[in-house]
């Protein structure tokens, strides 16, 4: 029996559906996984002592605020907020040993949490008096995406037919741009880095969470999805991406592959950006794929805000400008070098360095500070503000904005300067 | 009109020259670049494709095009072939003629009409890298084939094919031949298709040392005759009474060389061919001498 061939798309569509049961293997696997926290001792005071806290928590999570104090007797005043519907649960009790068991919040729904937590001491005005908190969640089995596997998995299969049915159907007419785009994707093989961005970046969005996020003076327990950034996945994706623009500018020039597409009637440029846009599709859309799939699955409820779509519109944002800053590094060595091997070395090593010492770095060469493009997260510190306060009358916004702008004008130059090297190249 | 035209052109890769002021203008027809390794072929056929940029010198296409800037109009109506051209090995020659079909708007079933002349359909499902040189070329080929309406480039377009491959591709070129506003082949081998050229030119060291089109050809030249008779000894009989002694014939055809165009040739079917082979090899020992 002669197999008929599915299409480029079709197959494409198929191979996300282990994706699904990474997001089942993880919803069972990490059920009784506890996420910690512990913050302070502050300022030895004893007025009134202030913990806020912030939590991405799913129903059934349970939350336990372990307070440690240095005086007694002391008051506990807890208040949990869900922020998506306003409804408040608050626990005060007073306490007369230094540590004490306080009640267990068993989450009643999956939505963003705000807890404030009050620890005062009555009738001490003066003196020294420290409080220590300790927050962890124990994870529980997300029934939730488990009932949502099946649908998942349903929708690829449906989705699968529709896209087979539709190229077998309709003969889609082609123009030199989209056929550069096949090019690129299918017989050079850019579809595999996609895939491997994919698949990458779903292993750490479940797995690398440690579930802490510590900024400054706003603490958020990310659980069980981290908003942001993974901080270390920035050198895969480097790797990733080095490789991806090195085949596409360097070996497809080095092999004499760019021969084919130098005789397709298409301008140089036209063929620069083709390829370049091929780049960015492939690395950047895996990203927005997987976060929009991993919020659609664990916290349906969340992604319907309006609230959400500002923080995810601006965490997407925030994707393009690391892949922007990694694309200023990898771009250069892959268009100006014809060698493979030099090209890669050159592509990798600059940025890896630069991001891996970047501690190093004096304050003053802020913007070469590589880490903040993922270190601080800012869109963890979004959904706060968002919350709470103007944007944009956040200096540290406005710090991190610059930070941004700066990167995508580096980028803008760069790529303009390796066109006029790319088209005297392409025709010496 | 002048299909492809080269004024006071010239190459240099760093210290090396590989076109000195040549001046070239080829019309309509079926063109011959001969020259030895390193003449300067290659060279002079990329830079009409706008692969490379000329260092000195002007260069045009259909009288207007100017290769290296508007490379991407010319690949609308020009078909290329170049000896270093490269296709992935991990896909198959199909796919990447299905590839070159969609881009150049070309119906399938001509692809297939033209893969089943070359004997391609055989083996093209199977990934490129099990094939042998001269299969993956018949690929290239016939993707140069199917890449343009007006203007085909072939360079060494028989190097690597087999002798059967050699004549359907001539039967194939020969065809083409008025469907084409211009053919061009550079090759340095005589396979036969040297008998049905409008125009010969031999490039040397870089610079053009003989162009010559068909008709200048005859007058100075000797011209090969090739007659189909059903009796091949009556005509034997007048060519020896003529005085024309080198005479060969194989089957119903007889092959004589005369400068002069005997005036009873016309009542037999005869084709006149110039032995471009011959021309050559004193051009080119002329030349070095």
């Amino acid at each position: 029996m002669k197999i008929p061939r599915l299409s480029f798309l079709t197959l494409l569509i198929l191979l996300l559906l282990p994706l699904a049961m990474l997001f089942y293997y993880a919803a069972v696997n990490d059920a009784g996984k506890v996420h910690g926290l512990t913050i302070g001792p502050g300022l030895p005071s004893c007025d009134v002592h202030e913990f806020e806290l912030y939590m991405l928590a799913s129903k059934g999570d349970k939350v336990s605020l372990d307070v440690s104090v240095s005086d007694t007797p002391w008051t506990y005043n807890v208040t949990y907020m869900d922020l998506l519907t306003g409804e408040k649960y608050s626990y005060i009790q007073t306490y007369y040993s230094v540590r004490a068991p306080t009640p267990v919040f068993i989450v009643p729904r999956t939505s963003l949490y705000y807890i404030k937590l009050y620890v005062s001491f009555p009738g001490k005005h003066n003196g020294t008096c420290t409080a220590q908190l300790t927050a962890s969640i124990e994870q529980t089995i997300r029934y939730e995406v488990i009932n949502r596997t099946p649908y998942y998995l349903l929708i690829l299969i449906l989705l699968a037919f529709i896209t087979e049915y539709i190229i077998r159907r309709k003969h889609v007419k082609s123009s030199a741009k989209l056929t550069l785009f096949i090019w690129e994707f299918k017989y050079m093989g850019l579809w595999i880095f996609s895939l491997v961005t994919l698949y990458t970046y779903a292993l750490f969005y479940l797995d690398y969470p440690s579930s802490i996020n510590s900024i400054s003076y706003i603490w958020v327990i990310s659980h069980p999805i981290y908003f942001g950034k993974k901080p270390d996945y920035i050198l895969i994706y480097l790797l990733i991406l080095a490789s991806m623009v090195t085949m596409t500018y360097t070996y497809s020039w080095e092999a004499k592959f760019d021969r084919i597409t130098d005789l397709l009637p298409i301008t140089r440029v036209k063929k620069f950006f083709v390829k370049l846009s091929s780049i960015i599709m492939a690395s950047y859309f895996p990203l927005v794929f997987v976060s929009l799939m991993i919020y659609l699955m664990w916290v349906p409820d969340l992604v319907f805000t309006s609230m959400f779509i500002k923080v995810y519109l601006l965490e997407l944002l925030h994707y393009l400008v690391i892949l922007f800053c990694i694309l200023s590094f990898t771009l250069p060595p892959a268009i100006i070098i014809s060698r493979v091997n030099v090209s890669l070395v050159l592509s990798t090593i600059p940025f890896m360095l630069l991001y891996l010492n970047s501690h190093r770095i004096p304050r003053e060469w802020y913007i070469f500070d590589l880490r903040l493009l993922t270190k601080n997260s800012q869109v963890d510190l979004l959904l706060i503000t968002l919350f709470q306060r103007d944007l944009l009358k956040e200096w540290y916004m406005i710090q991190q904005l610059g930070y941004l702008i700066f990167y995508l004008i580096v980028f803008v130059i760069i790529v303009l300067v390796l066109l006029m090297i790319y088209r005297i190249k392409e025709s010496p | 009109m002048i299909v492809l035209e080269a004024i006071n052109l010239w190459k240099l890769f760093r210290t090396t020259i590989a076109l000195k002021d040549v001046n070239l203008k080829l019309d309509k027809g079926l063109h011959l670049l001969l020259g030895p390794n390193g003449s300067g072929k290659t060279t002079l056929l990329k830079i009409w494709c706008g692969l490379l940029k000329p260092t000195r010198g002007k260069v045009f296409v259909k009288e207007k095009y100017i290769p290296w800037k508007q490379r991407h109009i010319i690949m609308k109506f020009m078909g290329v072939l170049f000896e270093d051209n490269n296709i992935p090995w991990w896909i198959s020659g199909r796919d990447y003629l299905e590839f070159i079909a969609r881009e150049k708007n070309i119906k399938w079933s001509e692809v297939v009409e033209l893969a089943h002349c070359l004997n391609i359909t055989s083996y093209w499902s199977k990934s490129i890298r099990s094939y042998s040189s001269g299969m993956k070329k018949k690929i290239i080929l016939l993707s140069a084939l199917i890449g343009g309406n007006e203007i085909l480039i072939l360079d060494e377009p028989y190097t690597l094919l087999d002798e059967a491959a050699v004549k359907e591709l001539n039967k194939i070129i020969i065809e083409k031949k008025t469907e084409y506003e211009a053919i061009l082949i550079s090759s340095h081998v005589f396979t036969g298709i040297e008998e049905y050229i409008d125009s010969l030119t031999v490039l040397l060291n870089g610079k053009i040392v003989f162009h010559g089109e068909l008709p200048e050809l005859r007058k100075t030249e000797e011209i090969l005759y090739e007659c189909k008779v059903e009796n091949p000894l009556n005509l034997i009989d007048k060519l020896y009474r003529e005085g024309i002694e080198e005479i060969e014939i194989r089957g119903n055809k007889v092959y004589f060389k005369s400068k002069q165009k005997p005036e009873w040739i016309k009542q037999y079917e005869c084709k006149e061919l110039i032995d471009v082979k011959k021309l050559y090899e004193e051009i080119i020992s002329y030349e070095r001498s």
